[in-house]
């Protein structure tokens, strides 16, 4: 009886929907309802574990997130439940990954970093379209199924399934050109409200020792610029429509002892980002590769006799990674 | 039996281990230790260096250097070995005047030194000793290194990337069937096979990288960091 008022239920909200799809306000709604998606991940603390599948493998992952209050910053703590134990703890400008074989790295933002443009109205669909497709059950959950679907071939495409009370993201499958699935991620429970003593707890546990500490300036400071000798800016020659710049840092690289210039774009629904590094080896030539939804391109930028590494690494298609990479150079400076 | 002896034989062992891994006959499991002890341990490195240079040496002009006299530059470097990593360490991006003396000298202290936080960087320099060191250019490359100072330990080429509006200009390391007539198949692959682990090795590092971007942009954190598994499994 009770699976049959269910039925009903769902079979009503769906008419709803598909009237709803007929509408002319169809496509703000589903805008409406990514905004709010990115909203509800900040705004509500909630915890869960969840599975994430690429390829042949399915790994288990278990999420706690304390929304940000008056007095106490937005936190975050996954945690990998599969094989080597590995864990991320956010919290405010800090960011710790702690992995079992490679130790503690702490990311810590000279301030917290400008939120990036995603998920908003207007933004993603210019270069999406934005289809609410019906309802489903996700995790015990009521959910929204909406399709992210690109307008061209530089981006790939989502199934999302929100919350239907809270939004929140229960299951993404990330679809490439073809259709073809390449990810999917999904919440086998989840529950949203209050955190108990004991998870709060677990949030507040930082790591007691850190091996690596990567401090992370921002590059609006021009200071480097007007030193003599010290590495360009950089900047994209080409970008798919749609990609801005959302932010740009500098760091210390993971694998030289170079600073880094770390660029991150975004079109409100995938993101990527440029590493630029000198390169003293002259080892490592091109390369690029594809594991699941992250493609990664390195290629070689000479400017005279220095020699730049040009990382790009971003669930974008790996042509479009190739497109950016090859077109990456330094700002030439107008006088 | 005294520690110090212990310590001794220790020591010569991985001696040893490193003389195998550079002719690129070490276990995984020794070339491991290898790369675990070389990036710290200063005397290791300078050993390294210094069996690469007399390996070079005596192997003769058929290394891209022909043109210069490497047996000179072997006595130099040995010589003034310690001078060497003194000055690469100060004079970053002073290009040597010596064309000879600084090429394994600063080849590693390069290499050492700017991969060091990666255990896989001392694959890489596995991977270019194995692969340089009979490395001969065809002559239908543009080899940069004609006219570049020897701080160059690949011969590289430009890509042809014909008229474009982009600015990278990708190049190749040399790692080409062509300039390596002279060492095995299983050497190239080998070297092929260290290369490939340190570019994984690269995009898993920048991966790590960019899910901390991504997640400390949007706030979006979940799908940034299980993305990361995909990287684990390889």
């Amino acid at each position: 009886m009770k699976q049959m008022q269910w039925i009903t239920r769902k079979l009503l909200i769906l008419c709803f929907f598909i009237s709803g799809l007929l509408s002319a306000e169809t496509l703000s709604d589903a805008g409406y309802l990514l905004e709010r998606m990115a909203a509800s991940a900040k705004r509500l603390s909630f915890q869960g574990e969840f599975v994430y599948q690429q390829g042949a493998q399915l790994q288990t992952l278990s999420v706690i997130h304390q929304a940000e209050d008056k007095n106490i910053s937005e936190k975050e703590r996954i945690f990998y439940l599969d094989g080597a134990p590995r864990e991320v703890i956010r919290s405010g400008n800090e960011l710790f990954f702690s992995s079992y074989n490679e130790g503690v790295t702490k990311f810590q933002h000279g301030s917290l970093m400008p939120v990036m443009n995603k998920f908003q109205s207007g933004v993603s669909e210019s270069f999406y379209d934005l289809k609410i497709v019906g309802i489903d059950r996700v995790a015990g959950r009521e959910a929204v199924l909406l399709l992210v679907l690109p307008k061209d071939r530089f981006r790939y495409g989502y199934q999302l399934w929100l919350d239907q009370e809270s939004s929140l993201l229960l299951k993404s499958v990330l679809v490439d050109d073809q259709g073809k699935i390449i990810e999917r991620l999904q919440f086998t429970s989840l529950s949203i409200g209050q955190l108990t003593d004991d998870v709060w707890a677990l949030l507040d546990r930082k790591p007691s020792s850190v091996d690596e500490t990567i401090q992370i300036r921002s590059n609006s400071v021009k200071e480097r610029s007007e030193k003599p000798g010290v590495l360009p800016e950089w900047e994209t020659g080409w970008l798919p429509a749609g990609f801005v710049l959302e932010n740009s840092t500098i760091r210390p690289s993971p694998v030289s002892k170079h600073d880094v210039d770390a660029l991150i774009f975004s079109d409100g629904i995938a993101t990527f980002s440029v590493f630029v590094e000198q390169d003293d080896t002259k080892v490592l030539s091109q390369a690029s590769e594809q594991i699941g939804a992250l493609s990664a391109v390195s290629k070689i930028y000479r400017e005279g006799n220095q020699y730049f590494h040009v990382t790009v690494v971003g669930d974008i298609p790996l042509g479009t990674a190739e497109r950016v990479a090859v077109s990456v150079r330094p700002v030439k400076i107008k006088h | 039996m005294s520690e110090k002896g212990s310590q001794n034989s220790a020591r010569e062992h991985l001696k040893e281990s490193l003389s195998v891994s550079l002719d690129g006959q070490a276990s995984e499991l020794e070339l491991r230790r290898v790369i675990d002890s070389i990036g710290r341990d200063d005397g290791l490195r300078a050993l390294a260096g210094r069996y690469q240079l007399i390996g070079e040496a005596l192997r003769g002009n058929n290394s891209k250097f022909a043109n210069v006299d490497i047996s000179r530059g072997v006595m130099n470097a040995i010589e003034q070995e310690e001078v060497d990593i003194t000055d690469s360490q100060n004079a970053s991006g002073a290009e040597g005047a010596s064309a000879i003396r600084p090429v394994s000298g600063r080849f590693f202290e390069d290499v050492w030194a700017s991969l060091g936080k990666v255990a896989v960087a001392a694959s890489v320099a596995f991977a270019v000793v194995i692969g340089v060191r009979n490395s001969n250019p065809s002559p239908d490359l543009q080899v940069l290194a004609e006219n570049e100072p020897v701080t160059l330990t690949q011969p590289v080429q430009l890509a042809q990337t014909g008229h474009n509006d982009y600015g990278a200009l990708g190049i190749r390391a040399g790692y080409n069937s062509r300039q390596h007539d002279a060492i095995t198949p299983e050497q190239l692959a080998y070297a092929h096979s260290l290369a490939d682990r340190a570019t994984r090795e690269r995009f898993h590092a920048y991966a790590l990288q960019h899910a901390e971007l991504s997640a400390m942009g949007s706030g979006q954190s979940i799908l940034s960091f299980a993305r990361l598994t995909s990287f684990d499994n390889q």
